[in-house]
């Protein structure tokens, strides 16, 4: 080992109080359960996942079936409790591992349920499942305390603290978002034709107070260019001391408006409270600390070390530490490598799609279409217009309508739905019009090819016709 | 765009009030169910009706509907030359009605009023009917609605007036506006229709004859024709409020299906009703499929006296056990009933907009009750989906063998071979919803919005497909008898308008971010 990476591996493993830890525990746990309670109370399990007929699956995970509508329910249900446990801290380990894989099940039931939010808060839920959160504040470390107390009196509780290493892996997370959020702005539509925002922003000119501002035609612009700003500068301005204080009130003002203008549910109350990780790991006992000039009966152990001081002795590291440390740093290259995958396949990945999931691109596309299947029967080429409709929910269509890869498998579906009520071999082929950020609709998949015939796969851009090469429209939002 | 004479505006009701109140106690006998004519509230013109006064049109606006009206054909309709027959002459009018200064002889009126009148009588074949319908006693205050052959008799009036054509600028607010007043405004022409209808059935169910049967068949054409174009106008009360139909779920109350409830197959529910007759104890208990004017339909164009219930069937067995003089009977009575029925939800629509009924004229403009005016807007435009699809998919893709699943039981209006008319219809109420209320689309619509908003280009684009499909629609035969190229071409002449609804109008592409009807709307991001 060089002195380098055994400096570094002296840093990330160095004791931090683990107080920011349990809190982002219980605040993020708090946060999944009324996620949870959401999709329970909107009917959303019924709607994404029970009603569908077909399902589009993720490459390579086209195994993964949805259980029958009482058992997802009961699902959904048996997460809502789990993040609650989680939050608690009861059980944690079994607890924040069951909702980690119960959420990534969910997600993988039907693609076109996909959303970057619910990517980040299945990741989060999985960084969660393996740290040690329960260290502190948890019904684990109060029960295990008077388990020790009873049997070791004596005996010293160990330090509430974790290496330092899980801060910055939590940090790393919320960076990488902001960060590709903002990358992937700074293209032409975003910032020189404030597009899709000037779309999204004629929708909200009824909103008291701004709405009239959104008819002005720098408006547009003006949100394209700071929201680009924002996502690109945000985590280094979170990250220095000497600008957070400035810095967070930006991130919960930014997101407070987002909530306001668009229907992104949990999102920006994820994004607020997930930033406090670039807080001092101390920072909940000294918000706790001021909140006891107060509220006097607060416990002690609850504030104390408000300063990070009085921590106790650190723990010797763990002889898994090194292995810990490898695991964390492909995680990391995996987070980076991700977004960054669209550079392989050279294309508009606005347009084709390829390298658009797990990216971040978040806000970045009015894109829908129409599609219809043409399917020729072989034996007498009899030709049948089938509506994505017959098979879909319309949610399902609108998504799939703009994916090149969710058009192959329905196309199979269809292949395979008319062989099953006797029409024998077919061809099916689609006619696809998308449009994207206003610009009027073009063809989106070459109609010659016979998608039943092509596997489906991570690389589908060869199906999709070349993207609309002009400027899309200015649009004036009116009242 | 161009319009000439303001709708009942909310924010200045005086300047409506008169050709308002003209309107509504015009609508005389036919609405005396309603209240009194004298009203300070515009929209209660809709609703109300106990005087006879002729319409006091607005200046230019007589122009509008009747310049080159030579009607007489559809009694109920002819009043302001709205277009309801099957053939209209000279172009639609979307340029002028673009321009902002179009006069009414500019915009494709006159043209339209002219032929359409003539082509409902040729295709409907009633032009008998109206010299034997002065004969009918009771019937005066109708306006002439017997006087259906008479080319040349002054257009008739149903008491609607002409059709509302927003002069203001665009506005969201204003589109609601001008939407709700046309809706208004089909929905008392359909009343005034219902009314009618009600009154020939009772004439026929009292006095059955070839001659009374002739003109209750005319009224129904007339009514049917009317609700066609109504069928696009599903937004509100009028709308299912289920989330499978992808209409109003916020507002809706279902009352279409109470008063037309195609797909849905028909013929047995009402055999059914015919063998129970259970409707008797009222129609709360009567499905919808049994009731309406696919109800009407069978009773007064289908002649036979088989059933299409299953052979062991109860009401099987009651129509092997029934005389022919017994089972007239019944479906005389219900014929009755059941136009009774369709009448009072006709006032009940009507009734629902106005203040006394729930003023909902106020809640969609003001868009209450709704997440916000977009979501008030969205599931308006939603209503333009009829085209796609009800008409394309279901009454044009099953025969025409292009589609696959058939949610649909049977073709519409198959024993009156109104199929086309149909049609001909849906896709003018598509052009008062999306351009304008006026009969060649003046006055406000989403094609304004699209032009405010920046995409003028794509409104224009829809208005050229919408052209070539009432075209296609205007040329075509019955529907039984096309021919396989005949429904080809004719599908994917409407396919042509609905693809730039499914992929530039309507969607997450939208450029006025229209949705599409989602029976959920989940998080996005």
């Amino acid at each position: 080992m060089t002195r380098t990476s055994a400096e570094l591996r002296a840093r990330l493993l160095a004791p931090v109080d683990a107080a920011w830890l349990a809190a982002f525990r219980v605040i993020y746990g708090i946060l999944l359960a009324v996620s949870m309670g959401r999709f329970i109370a909107y009917g959303w399990i019924d709607s994404f996942f029970v009603a569908p007929r077909f399902h589009f699956k993720y490459w390579g995970f086209a195994w993964v079936e949805p259980l029958p509508g009482p058992l997802l329910h009961g699902l959904f249900a048996l997460l809502f409790v789990l993040a609650l446990s989680l939050a608690a801290g009861l059980l944690y380990r079994a607890s924040a591992l069951l909702f980690a894989l119960g959420l990534a099940y969910v997600e993988l039931l039907d693609v076109t349920t996909y959303l970057n939010h619910y990517y980040l808060a299945a990741l989060l839920a999985g960084l969660l499942a393996t740290a040690p959160a329960a260290r502190v504040w948890s019904v684990d470390a109060w029960l295990r305390r008077r388990r020790q107390h009873a049997e070791r009196p004596l005996e010293r509780a160990p330090a509430p603290v974790v290496a330092r290493a899980w801060l910055w892996l939590f940090r790393f997370q919320i960076g990488v978002v902001y960060t590709f959020a903002g990358l992937a702005k700074a293209q032409g539509d975003w910032l020189f034709h404030a597009q899709p925002l000037a779309i999204w922003l004629g929708a909200v000119t009824d909103l008291p107070l701004l709405g009239g501002l959104f008819t002005e035609p720098w408006a547009p612009f003006l949100f394209s260019w700071c929201g680009f700003l924002f996502d690109t500068s945000i985590v280094p301005l979170l990250l220095w001391d000497r600008t957070r204080s400035f810095a967070f009130p930006l991130v919960v003002a930014f997101h407070a408006l987002t909530s306001l203008l668009f229907p992104i549910g949990m999102f920006p109350l994820i994004m607020v409270l997930t930033a406090l990780v670039f807080f001092p790991p101390s920072w909940p006992r000294r918000v706790l600390h001021a909140a006891s000039a107060t509220f006097r009966r607060l416990p002690r152990e609850l504030v104390s070390g408000a300063n990070g001081s009085a921590l106790g002795p650190a723990p010797a590291p763990s002889r898994f530490a090194t292995t810990a440390l490898v695991l964390g740093a492909l995680y990391c290259a995996v987070q980076l490598a991700l977004p960054l995958r669209f550079l392989a396949y050279r294309g508009n990945v606005l347009w084709d799609e390829q390298g658009m999931r797990f990216s971040w691109r978040v806000m970045l596309r009015a894109k829908g279409g129409d599609t219809t299947f043409v399917v020729r029967r072989e034996r007498d080429q009899r030709v049948f217009f089938v509506s994505p409709r017959s098979y879909l929910t319309v949610l399902q269509e609108s998504e799939m309508s703009s994916q090149p890869d969710l058009i192959v498998q329905l196309a199979h579906r269809i292949r395979d739905d008319f062989a099953e009520r006797g029409h024998g071999p077919v061809e099916v082929h689609v006619e696809s019009r998308v449009s994207l950020n206003g610009r009027r609709s073009v063809p989106f998949i070459d109609p010659a090819v016979d998608l039943g015939r092509i596997d489906d796969g991570l690389s589908l851009a060869g199906l999709v016709l070349p993207p609309p090469t002009s400027a899309p429209p200015r649009t004036h939002p009116v009242l | 765009m161009s319009s000439r004479r303001s709708p009942r505006s909310a924010r200045d009701p005086s300047s409506l009030r008169t050709p308002g109140a003209a309107l509504t106690c015009a609508a005389v006998v036919t609405l005396t169910s309603f209240g009194g004519c004298t009203t300070d509230n515009p929209r209660e013109v809709y609703r109300s009706a106990s005087a006879v006064r002729p319409p006091a049109s607005g200046g230019a606006s007589s122009t509008v509907g009747r310049g080159g009206g030579t009607d007489g054909t559809n009694g109920a309709s002819a009043g302001n030359g709205e277009p309801t027959g099957s053939t209209r002459g000279g172009s639609n009018g979307t340029s002028s009605s673009h321009g902002g200064t179009s006069s009414p002889s500019s915009g494709g009126g006159p043209n339209r009023g002219g032929s359409d009148a003539s082509g409902h009588a040729a295709k409907g074949g009633n032009t008998a009917a109206g010299a034997a319908g002065g004969a009918i006693p009771g019937s005066a205050g109708e306006g002439g609605e017997l006087g259906v052959a008479g080319e040349g008799n002054p257009p008739p009036d149903d008491g609607c007036g002409d059709p509302p054509i927003s002069t203001e600028p665009f506005s969201k607010r204003a589109l609601r506006s001008a939407a709700a007043e046309c809706a208004m405004w089909h929905y008392c022409r359909f009343a005034a229709r219902a009314s009618t209808l009600d009154t020939r059935v009772s004439i026929h169910v009292a006095a059955p004859s070839a001659e009374t049967l002739e003109l209750a068949r005319t009224a129904w054409r007339d009514a049917m024709s009317t609700w066609s174009t109504v069928e696009l106008f599903q937004f509100g009360p009028l709308a299912s409020s289920a989330d499978s139909a992808g209409r109003d779920g916020v507002h809706g109350e279902g009352i279409r299906d109470l008063v037309y409830s195609w797909p849905l197959d028909t013929r047995c529910r009402v055999e059914e009703q015919l063998a129970s007759q259970a409707y008797k104890q009222g129609f709360g208990g009567v499905l919808v499929s049994s009731r309406g004017l696919t109800a009407l339909e069978y009773l007064l164009f289908y002649e036979g006296n088989d059933t299409a219930c299953n052979p062991g069937s109860a009401t099987a067995n009651v129509f092997g056990s029934l005389e022919t003089g017994e089972l007239a009977a019944r479906k005389l009575a219900y014929l009755g009933a059941v136009s009774r029925d369709v009448l009072e939800n006709a006032r009940h629509l009507v009734d629902r907009w106005a203040p006394a009924g729930g003023d909902f004229f106020e809640t969609f403009v003001a868009a209450q009750g709704y997440e916000d005016e977009q979501q008030a807007l969205t599931i308006l435009g939603w209503a333009l989906l009829y085209v796609e699809r009800e008409v394309k998919d279901w009454k044009l893709g099953i025969p025409a063998g292009f589609t696959l699943s058939q949610p649909v039981n049977g073709p519409e209006a198959v024993f009156a071979h109104a199929g086309t008319d149909a049609i001909v219809e849906n896709l003018r109420g598509f052009r008062r919803l999306f351009q304008g209320c006026g009969p060649a689309g003046e006055g406000l619509g989403f094609d304004d919005w699209l032009t405010a908003a920046g995409h003028g280009e794509l409104g224009a684009d829809i208005l050229r497909a919408l052209d070539a499909a009432e075209a296609a629609a205007e040329s075509f035969p019955p529907l039984d008898a096309a021919t396989p190229a005949e429904l080809e071409s004719f599908y994917f002449t409407v396919k042509a308008l609905t693809n730039l609804l499914k992929s530039d109008l309507f969607g997450a592409g939208s450029p006025l971010n229209l949705k599409l009807p989602m029976t959920v709307q989940g998080d996005t991001d």
